[in-house]
Order: C-alpha cells, then structure tokens, then sequence
C-alpha cells in the first residue's frame, strides 16, 4: 500500500483499538513515513479533543423513562404522540453560577456605577435558565434587529465590532416588566445582552466606553450608547475580555 | 455496554449506550429536542423489529439507521443553516444541562453535509467499527475513510473560522 492511500485509509484510524485489517495494514505502511505520520498525530489529537467535548454531552437522566413513556404511547394506537420531554440543552452549566456582582475595572477600574443592582439582577437570570428559552439561530449579531423587533424589543442594535459576531442563540426575557435581549454567541462562548438603560436606571456614560467587570471566574464587559446598553459575558479574566475586545474591529 | 430495548422501563439512568446514540442526534440535528424526538420515534419504530435481528450489534445498528434517518427527515423544513436548537416543546420537569461549549460544537458539527456528517458522528462515537459503520451507510471502507476525512477537514475548518481552540493543531 502507498502512503496516499495509507492516509486516505487511515482517516478511520483509531489509537489504542483494534481497527480493520485495512486499516492497521495503512498504519503499518506509514510507519517509516515521518512526514505521514505527523499528519496522522495531528489527526488524532483532533480526534481526542473532539471526543472529549462529545462524550462531556450529558444525557437526561430520565431519558430512558420519557423514551420508554412515549415508546408505549406510541405503541398503544395514539396516532398522535407528542414528546414531552423538557429540552436537555441548556446554555447551562456555565451559565448556572453565572454571578450576580459585577466588579467593574474599566480600564482604570469603576466598583460602582448607577443601575448596578439592575446589572445584576440582569446577570442574575442565567442561574434560572434551562436552555429552552433560546430559539435558534444563525447569523451575524448585527442582523438580529428584525428578529427582536418581531418578538418585542425595539431598537435592538450593537456596537460596530459586535455586528459580525456570529450568533446561535436569541431570546427576549422580560426583567422588572422590561426586556432585555440576550444572544448566545458563538465565539469565546459569550452570552450578549441588550437592553434600554433607562428601563434599568444604567448610569454609565453613553460613550461606548467598556467598562471590565470579573466575578467568580466570569468576565464581563458593559457598554452604553445612548440609551442602549451592551452587555457581554464568558467564563475567563478580566485581561481575557480586555484583549477579546480589542481583536474585534469595528 | 448491553442496551436492552425492552428494559427501557426499568432501568432508571441512562445506559451508556443509550446516551451515545443520544449524543449520536443531537449531532446529526444540533438540537436536543430534535434528538429526543427521533430517538423515540426510532425506538418505537424498531421495536417490533427487533426479533428478527440476531445480535446485539445488529440491533444497534439497525436503530443507528433508523434514527439517522429520523434525525435527517426533518432537515427540510428549517432553513440550511439554521437548525432546531434550543426551542422547548414543553417546558415540563427540570432540565438536564448540557455545557455551552458542546452546544456550540454541535452546532458546527450539524452543518456538515451528509454522509460525512454521520459517518464522523458515528467514527465519533463508541458504537461501531469503521467497516460496521461503513455497512450503516451502505459504503465502501475506503469511501467511509474519505467521508470521514472530508467531513473532518469541514469540522476543522468551522471550528477555525469561530476562532475555537479545539482547531489548532498540536
């Protein structure tokens, strides 16, 4: 077998189990192949951090009963069965220690500010979260304005360096009778709120400044323009949000 | 890593098995509902099956194709792009947690196209061998190793386009 397509076989390759003959017959063909080899270490580190991230899914542990509820529902001549399963997926384990006190630096340091407990009580709401609020989506950040405008918050907007962030998640949540616009976002694993800062007493100066927060191993960063305010979230430090900022350009 | 079918009722946790064709869903669809959904339509339907299937495997691997195509035949509907992720039907008992970071990658991994989606999900996966999974989708092993590279290649690639970690090689 030649190295090209040893590799080509060896795509399917597995360290440390037992493959197909063809397979450990690719392997064993690469072996004085450096170059051919590297390739294939590349590969399975992949392959490793990949694995790692799916076999970390955690499943229902009421699963096989809601299955089994629907399986014999199904079963039992119902030509419409309806699954009642609560979503699983929840924007979660991170968001449920998401902290509620923001320690604000700004960058030269602010501990407080006007409208900081609504701030919080706005952080808050991730520790009450299950995930199912989301409705998917998939988009840049800065194309969410009809979406939100249709499900009850006008004048959604972000600041220029967030419009090509990639969103994958929206929802409108209701806070105090207010709204406030939340975006999953599909870079540094960030949670985005926009909200009216006059519908939360805000006090930050409307001069697009980021103010740089951290608690409890979260960064944050608040904004405001206007009257709306920008707030973004993702478990790190405060230099990490300080330089997440910075590589995003207007 | 024994699944029984029929013991659905009395085995309160999850088996192993049954969270990998879980996990099997939610990254054909990038949605948990969606992969509750086809896993009890799946079960269902191949329930009444399973006398005729001898072994073990081949009843895993009859339900790996029922469920894929039960995780694709609703692919039509959303747009390209834009899969079921997180809408609730109903939002009922607690809900389980799954990580932000293995939603998103589920995200990037729904959005490669067939087969090399399945056949990396499967390759991802403790369930079957290349040439068992090669037999799932009626390919040749040789076309499963490029499905899988291609598909691989794509992952890789999205996940450098976000800027993910997971991208970089070592």
């Amino acid at each position: 077998m030649n190295i090209s397509t040893a590799l080509i076989y060896l795509q399917c390759y597995k360290a440390g189990e037992r493959n197909d003959p063809m397979i450990e017959k690719a392997y064993r063909a690469v072996t004085n192949d450096s170059r051919a080899r590297e390739e294939l270490r590349k590969q399975q580190e992949f392959d490793e951090r990949f694995k790692a991230v799916v076999r970390a899914i955690e499943t229902p542990e009421d699963l096989q009963e809601r299955l089994s509820a629907t399986v014999e529902k199904k079963r039992a001549g119902g030509t419409k069965w309806k699954v009642t399963f609560p979503a699983i997926l929840a924007i979660g384990s991170a968001l449920a220690s998401l902290a509620a006190v923001l320690t604000v630096m700004h960058m030269e340091s602010v501990a407080h500010f006007p409208g900081r407990e609504a701030a919080d009580r706005i952080m808050d709401t991730a520790n009450r979260m299950s995930g199912i609020e989301f409705e998917p989506v998939s988009q840049p950040t800065a194309q969410l304005s009809d979406w939100f405008y249709m499900h009850g918050f006008d004048g959604f907007g972000v600041p220029a360096e967030f419009n090509a962030l990639p969103a994958v998640g929206v929802q409108v949540m209701p806070l105090d009778g207010k709204p406030v616009a939340q975006v999953a976002v599909d870079r540094h694993d960030s949670l985005l709120y926009v909200f009216h800062a006059s519908d939360f007493g805000i006090g930050i100066p409307a001069d697009g400044e980021w103010l740089i927060f951290d608690h409890d191993g979260w960064a944050g960063g608040i904004e405001r323009r206007g009257n709306l305010c920008t707030l973004i979230t993702f478990r790190g430090k405060p230099r990490e949000m300080k330089a997440f900022l910075h590589t995003l350009s207007p | 890593m024994g699944f029984n079918l029929r013991a659905l009722q009395t085995a309160p946790p999850p088996s192993p098995t049954l969270s990998e064709f879980y996990r099997f869903a939610l990254l054909l669809t990038g949605s948990p509902v969606a992969a509750q959904k086809a896993l009890a339509s799946a079960f269902a339907d191949v329930q009444a099956s399973l006398d005729q299937l001898r072994s073990e495997e081949q009843r895993h691997a009859w339900l790996a194709i029922r469920l894929r195509e039960e995780c694709l035949s609703g692919e039509e509907a959303p747009a390209a792009g834009a899969p079921r992720l997180l809408r609730g039907d109903e939002a009922g008992g607690p809900a389980a947690v799954l990580d932000l970071e293995a939603y998103i990658m589920a995200q990037h991994f729904c959005r490669i196209a067939e087969p090399g989606r399945t056949a990396l999900a499967l390759f991802y996966l403790d369930l079957f061998s290349p040439s068992r999974i090669a037999d799932i989708l009626k390919m040749r092993i040789e076309d499963l190793a490029n499905a899988v590279g291609t598909a691989r290649q794509r992952l890789q690639q999205s996940l450098l386009e976000a800027g993910r970690p997971e991208s970089i090689a070592g």
